[in-house]
């Protein structure tokens, strides 16, 4: 507690090992942030992504979870187990559904307070909450 | 300087047909003249933009990739059609070749690949990846598989399996990491396909069509 949340993301990383969602979420990505966020890594398998996570520590990880090359029970449980401030963007190449949005936030008992006071409004998507800090869950993009 | 090739991407998957897009967009000869999250909406787009080749998802909603090319080729559309999917389903890939389609390719494909192909195809060649090509050649020589007769897609099959397990709707979107709504239009897509009325009975069906193991 009493660490500082940030106001911005500024380093992401892709985990994907299909080269087309990956290098194209990248590029894609990186044009609409323009200087005010990088991709720090794109991983194609779970052990480069968790070195990743821990080793570069990114403000936002985007998953390929139903890519055979990760696992994402193993991912959310080093996610849960984690402490610094992260956002998770669950996204499935094989369905064009919902995509699920972690967002892991330190707060000081101040700032809870103020946040808890009406926690709906402050999350990113519309949804219900799951595990690994608040979350929401949208609707599919399209 | 040449001119440039004018591609049409069709794919419901939001995020990966604007990141395609993006990268498309970096290759010098290319040039992206529409777009389309499903096969009803891309004949019109296709129809206006006059692309040289299109770039077609096999499952998508309203028209699905392979309905597209069938309507396509009936109205005598001689365009290049390279399906650009992550199904590797025998049903997929030889439906969409009999349909017409000149090219299927895995989504698994390297960008410098898929630039490749659709340069080859633009000049009148047929692409396959080499994944599905064992898929042809066995079909080719011995008839389609007896999981042919298979309408339902892996997800499908994975929702199936569950709900022969007894799942809940809720149980099936924890496992499979999907939300309930999308467990719900799965199970509506199997009642359908099955032409069956309950769940029980989508169940008892796929048993018998050997699409599940009987679970004890």
């Amino acid at each position: 507690m009493g660490k500082i949340v940030k106001e911005t993301t500024g380093r992401v990383l892709i985990a994907s090992a299909n080269p087309l969602f990956g290098k194209g979420l990248k590029n894609m990505f990186q044009r609409r942030w323009g200087g005010a966020a990088r991709v720090v890594a794109v991983t194609t398998t779970m052990e480069l992504t968790l070195n990743a996570v821990d080793e570069l520590q990114p403000d936002l990880v985007i998953l390929d979870y139903d890519d055979h090359a990760m696992n994402r029970d193993e991912f959310l449980n080093h996610f849960v187990s984690g402490e610094q401030p992260m956002q998770v963007a669950l996204i499935s190449l094989r369905e064009a559904g919902d995509v699920v949005v972690y967002d892991r936030r330190n707060l000081t008992p101040t700032q809870a307070e103020t946040w808890l006071a009406a926690a709906w409004l402050n999350s990113l998507l519309p949804g219900h909450s799951e595990a690994g800090g608040d979350a929401g869950e949208g609707n599919k993009p399209g | 300087m040449n001119k440039k090739v004018r591609l049409v991407v069709v794919d419901d998957h939001v995020l990966f047909r604007r990141g395609l897009i993006s990268l498309l967009t970096d290759v010098p000869e290319f040039q992206v003249v529409g777009e389309a999250g499903d096969g009803r909406s891309a004949l019109a787009v296709i129809e206006s933009s006059s692309p040289d080749i299109i770039l077609l998802d096999v499952n998508m909603p309203v028209m699905d990739g392979i309905q597209t090319v069938q309507e396509l080729r009936e109205r005598k559309c001689k365009l290049p059609i390279l399906m650009l999917t992550i199904s590797q389903q025998e049903d997929d890939l030889l439906g969409a070749l009999s349909a017409g389609a000149n090219g299927y390719l895995l989504k698994d494909t390297e960008p410098e690949e898929l630039r490749r192909s659709i340069n080859l195809m633009v000049d009148g060649k047929s692409i396959l990846s080499p994944d599905v090509t064992g898929t042809v050649l066995r079909a080719l020589t011995h008839g389609p598989s007896s999981g042919g007769n298979n309408p339902l897609s892996d997800r499908e099959l994975e929702v199936l399996a569950c709900l022969a397990e007894g799942m809940t709707t809720n149980q099936i979107g924890s496992q499979l990491f999907i939300s309930e709504n999308t467990v719900k239009t799965h199970i509506r897509h199997i009642l359908e396909k099955l032409e069956a009325s309950n769940r029980t009975e989508a169940v008892s069906k796929a048993i018998q069509m050997g699409l599940i193991q009987k679970v004890n």
